[in-house]
């Protein structure tokens, strides 16, 4: 399986070191690329090699990257591991038509494309014939995409809700347990690396939405967006109403709900003991489904390596259906 | 809305069923029913307590087929509350006057049971409360539902309400 690299941060790392090590399929990497180099080599790169002039130098290649050098190399899967953007969700969307127009199938954790162009980029994946695998978008090593389109494809999924952002979590957990305020809380999950310097993206709900429009698009089928979710984040909550509610018998999470009329993310009271009363930084998501009732999907939903293994499921997934090339 | 009542019913095979029948000819849903043996009327007759659910405008039909079939009704129960939802708010709640927000709330035919509060330290934070919304019907619930959405967004109050609502 020859592969093309695109993004080379923690993410695109862990994916070079994964397969360098005891992969479930051959992948030869024939491409690897960050935000402003590239290597190539039709032969196949050495993902070790990569990652040490990476640590050494910041770059991962000696040529400037631009993505028409996705043209020049032939390859079968594209894995789009570059940082997510939203609104026209480029560069990322123009390395999926470049893939698509060399026949190339993609495995993404690269949720700009697939969450604000779902509806263009299946249509075009369709007319070039190839697949388009986006595990690594939702929930990182977690299975939810592939556990409603392989495990659960015999079943009818009505929708689904979740725990989709674990720093928010963490950060409901700890305020819980501690009493401590939101900001104090947020502080301290920035000097342990658990939440980002501009935190908003995680707080505000939007990373938590991206990930519903993305389950709901592969749940149903449909094309919404970013603009579709109603989202509220956890700014605003007190360790006095997480005190409160724990009296009633209930935690605050941060809570995804994807059904086909509605698309919300905002904190709610789940019940103590509930599926979806999982603490610090895990995730969850809770499928129910026609015949098997209620599904449950509990990791670790972020992370380089989770997320990395992802991809390499996907490629693995791919190589598979198009018989082991 | 939940109804109680205790019949007074002849042991007479056939009696019971042509008791409900006028709670099955107006929608109503059966709950329980207790024969209560043992415990005859110096009429001779049975006592037997059944609850049902049932449209609140349809109530007065059951009682007055079960008039017609000349069954007496012993006892009457109050209307139990059947449905509750519990939701926490945080902002200025007291600022924002609090016994409006109670008032308006009840005015949807719902009873707020339980209402706890909890401070900020400091003047300017934001508090905290709970309060659990009882009803006869989840109709009532999700019309006070709605109305406290209102009244959040005028009082820039956030709701956080259970899951599946």
């Amino acid at each position: 399986m020859k592969a093309a690299l695109v993004g080379f941060g923690a993410v695109g790392q862990g994916f070079a070191e994964a397969i360098s090590e005891d992969p479930p399929v051959d992948v030869s990497l024939v491409l690897a690329a960050d935000s402003g180099t590239a290597a190539v080599d039709a032969e196949g790169l050495d993902p070790v090699q990569l990652l040490e002039t990476k640590e050494k130098t910041g770059d991962v290649g000696g040529r400037e990257w631009t993505p028409d050098i996705l043209d020049e190399v032939e390859y079968d899967v594209l894995v789009e591991a570059s940082p997510t953007t939203l609104d026209d969700a480029e560069p990322a969307f123009t390395h999926f038509t470049k893939a698509f127009d060399s026949g190339a199938h993609v495995v993404t954790c690269n949720k700009g494309p697939v969450s604000m162009r779902y509806g263009e980029v299946m249509e075009l994946a369709r007319e070039a014939g190839v697949k388009v695998r986006v595990e690594g978008a939702v929930g990182g090593a977690m299975p939810v995409v592939n556990t409603v389109e392989e495990s659960l494809a015999g079943d009818t999924v009505h929708g689904a809700r979740g725990i989709l952002n674990g720093t928010c979590n963490f950060i409901l957990t700890r305020m819980l347990e501690e009493g401590l305020t939101y900001e104090h809380v947020l502080k301290e999950a920035q000097d342990m690396g658990i939440a980002e310097s501009d935190p908003t993206f995680d707080v505000e709900g939007i990373d938590t939405a991206l990930k519903c429009v993305i389950l709901s698009n592969v749940l149903f089928d449909g094309d919404r967006t970013l603009d579709d979710v109603d989202v509220e984040g956890i700014t605003e909550l007190t360790p006095d109403a997480l005190r409160l509610a724990r009296d009633s018998g209930h935690v605050v999470k941060l809570v995804g709900e994807v059904s086909e009329d509605e698309l919300t993310v905002a904190p709610r009271l789940v019940p103590e003991g509930e599926a979806l009363d999982v603490g610090g930084t895990l995730n969850v998501v809770s499928f129910d489904c026609e015949l098997a009732g209620e599904v449950t999907v509990v990791g670790r939903g972020a992370g380089s390596l989770e997320t990395a293994s992802a991809l390499v499921s996907d490629v693995a997934a791919i190589a598979r259906e198009s018989g082991g090339r | 809305m939940i109804v109680t009542m205790t019949l007074e019913l002849s042991d007479e095979p056939g009696q019971l069923l042509d008791a409900l029948q006028p709670v099955a000819d107006n929608g109503g849903n059966i709950v329980s029913i207790t024969h209560q043996r043992g415990k005859e009327t110096p009429r001779g007759t049975l006592p037997v307590e059944i609850a049902f659910e049932i449209l609140e405008e349809r109530l007065d039909d059951v009682l007055e087929g079960l008039q017609e079939k000349g069954i007496r009704v012993a006892q009457f129960g109050e209307e139990k509350f059947h449905e509750s939802v519990t939701v926490v708010l945080v902002g200025h709640i007291v600022e924002g006057d609090v016994t409006d927000t109670i008032q308006r709330v009840e005015e949807e035919g719902v009873k707020i049971v339980d209402f706890s509060m909890a401070m900020p330290d400091e003047k300017e934070d934001t508090s905290s409360a709970r309060l659990t919304v009882n009803a006869t019907c989840q109709d009532k619930i999700d019309a006070a539902m709605t109305s406290l959405d209102g009244i959040c967004e005028k009082k820039d109050l956030v709701k956080v309400e259970p899951i599946g609502v």
